[in-house]
């Protein structure tokens, strides 16, 4: 029991960041939501990336669901710990925490908001292997393994096209996602977050087109 | 954090702006880069500045400035008022960041009445203090309303308001905080800045985030945006300007001028934009 105590604290101690860090941290990921496409990184920590990204937006107003693959369930716990936001069901949550890939029916699932209350529309941090730079379509690189995509994204925020790899989610996800926002203003403002730490911005008013990847 | 009450004379012991109030603007500033244009709500604090002068900038300025920014702050266009002043030493003093009145220099701008005349760029941050931030107020004073008809995009009504006073007057007389949409979408008033900074928003390189304090609203206009006023095909948007006035520091005639009392009883005009003029001035 007492094992457990200590080892939760060391947890919880992981995923909270200094009022110095998460400032900084909240000025890259304005970043790169106001400029979906640019990659920037915020401050590589002792736990997940995406779970300190979320750590630093999260209190107790900001029910938050954490999707944990198998033996990661206490990271959710320690964010909970740590900020205090009440654990929710992921389609009812205001924040979502993937740490791992969610299904596209989850991505579907997830609270859009309406035109009368966009603000409720559920903002999602989402774990991946990697983020980079695309400068043009390119075939998939056959050594990679695990999904990846290239999106092409236009919108405020783009003069013409951005376009970046993703690795680590796949196509059907960007799909749901594309769906999910295609009824403006309602929609889901999503933060890609690889391991280690680059992040990029995926606000409900970008369009995504899927260039390649695995169906 | 340092002595804030000793500078704000109030905020209580978590000082002025704690972690919490911050989190909470750091969230809807968030959400408002994602809706361009749309007002997001939020709980807007009690702040130690007098009543107009920019509770809502100052929220926003709080949440996102950090120990590595460099801070300008103008009223008007100017750098040297008793109020510029007095905020930015009071976030300076809050934070431990510099102050900064060269606009090249700035990361992090706050305004109430001006963008700078120097064009801003991706790595710097506009904030700008909104005293109405309901554009539909002039034309709708129900607030159910007002959240209706930007939620079906309806604004037949600001176009007849435009129409009336075009007719009545001759010209559109808005001239501080005129209409823009936004990205084709929603409706913006940008704040009491004259039309002459309106294209200034349109496709920036910056990132403009509005905060109201009274009506807890903040609403962002992204970079590479769409800001377009309000305007009939056959009556083109003008921005103010006299013909043949020039600044009498420094001879700029593109800028924004500002009428100032001369000894002579003439009319004599200045850059309103206190640190343009005095680097216009060096390269003469
Ligand atoms: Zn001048």
């Amino acid at each position: 029991m007492t094992t457990t105590t200590v080892t939760g604290a060391a947890y919880v101690r992981a995923v909270t960041p200094t009022a110095e860090r998460a400032q900084a941290d909240f000025r890259v990921l304005l970043h790169v939501l106001s400029r979906p496409g640019l990659l920037d990184a915020v401050h590589p920590g002792n736990g997940p990336a995406a779970l300190t990204v979320a750590a630093g937006l999260a209190d107790v107003e900001v029910p938050t669901a954490v999707l944990t693959g198998p033996g990661e369930e206490h990271w959710a716990r320690a964010l909970h710990l740590a900020t205090s936001a009440p654990a929710a069901p992921p389609e009812t949550a205001r924040m979502v925490v993937a740490l791992r890939p969610p299904a596209a029916a989850e991505i579907t699932a997830l609270t859009r908001g309406d035109a009368l209350h966009p603000e409720f529309g559920t903002r999602l941090i989402a774990a991946v292997s990697a983020l980079s730079q695309e400068n043009e379509a390119e075939p998939r690189d056959e050594h990679m393994e695990g999904p990846e995509v290239v999106l092409a994204l236009s919108g405020p925020g783009v003069p013409g096209t951005r376009r970046i790899r993703v690795s680590g989610l796949d196509r059907a996800v960007f799909n749901a996602l594309a769906a999910a926002n295609a009824d403006f203003p309602a929609g889901i403002d999503t933060f890609l977050v690889a391991a280690d730490g680059t992040v990029a911005g995926l606000p409900r008013s970008t369009r995504i087109e899927i260039e390649n990847g695995d169906d | 954090m340092r002595t804030v009450t000793e500078l704000a004379g109030t905020g209580g012991p978590r000082g002025i702006f704690d972690e919490l109030s911050k989190r909470e603007v750091r969230r809807a500033a968030l959400t408002a880069v994602a809706v361009p244009g749309y007002q997001v709500p939020f709980g807007s604090r009690e702040m130690p500045v007098a009543r107009g002068w920019g509770s809502g900038g100052l929220q926003v300025t709080l949440a996102l400035v950090g120990p590595g920014d460099r801070l300008k702050v103008i009223d008007q266009g100017e750098d040297g008022g008793v109020n510029a002043a007095n905020l930015r030493r009071l976030v300076v003093g809050h934070v431990g960041c510099e102050e900064e009145t060269d606009t090249r220099r700035a990361t992090l701008i706050q305004s109430r009445h001006r963008i700078p005349e120097t064009p801003l760029r991706a790595d710097q941050t506009l904030v700008l203090q909104v005293p109405v931030p309901e554009p539909l107020r002039a034309v709708e004073h129900d607030v159910r309303e007002q959240r209706r008809m930007h939620a079906q995009e309806d604004y037949a009504r600001m176009w007849v308001g435009l129409y009336e006073d075009l007719v009545r007057n001759g010209v559109v007389t808005k001239s501080a905080g005129y209409p823009c949409m936004v990205n084709g979408r929603y409706l913006i008033s940008p704040t009491p800045i004259p039309r002459f900074d309106v294209p200034k928003l349109d496709q920036a390189e910056h990132l403009t985030l509005f905060g109201a304090g009274r009506e807890k609203r903040i609403y962002a206009v992204p970079p590479h945006t769409r800001v377009e006023p309000l305007v009939f095909e056959d009556v083109p948007f003008e921005v103010e300007h006299t013909p043949g006035a020039a600044c009498r520091h420094c001879g700029a005639t593109a800028s924004y001028l500002v009428e100032v009392p001369s000894m002579d009883g003439a009319v004599a005009w200045v850059c309103s934009d206190t640190d343009f003029c005095t680097r216009n001035r060096e390269v003469r």
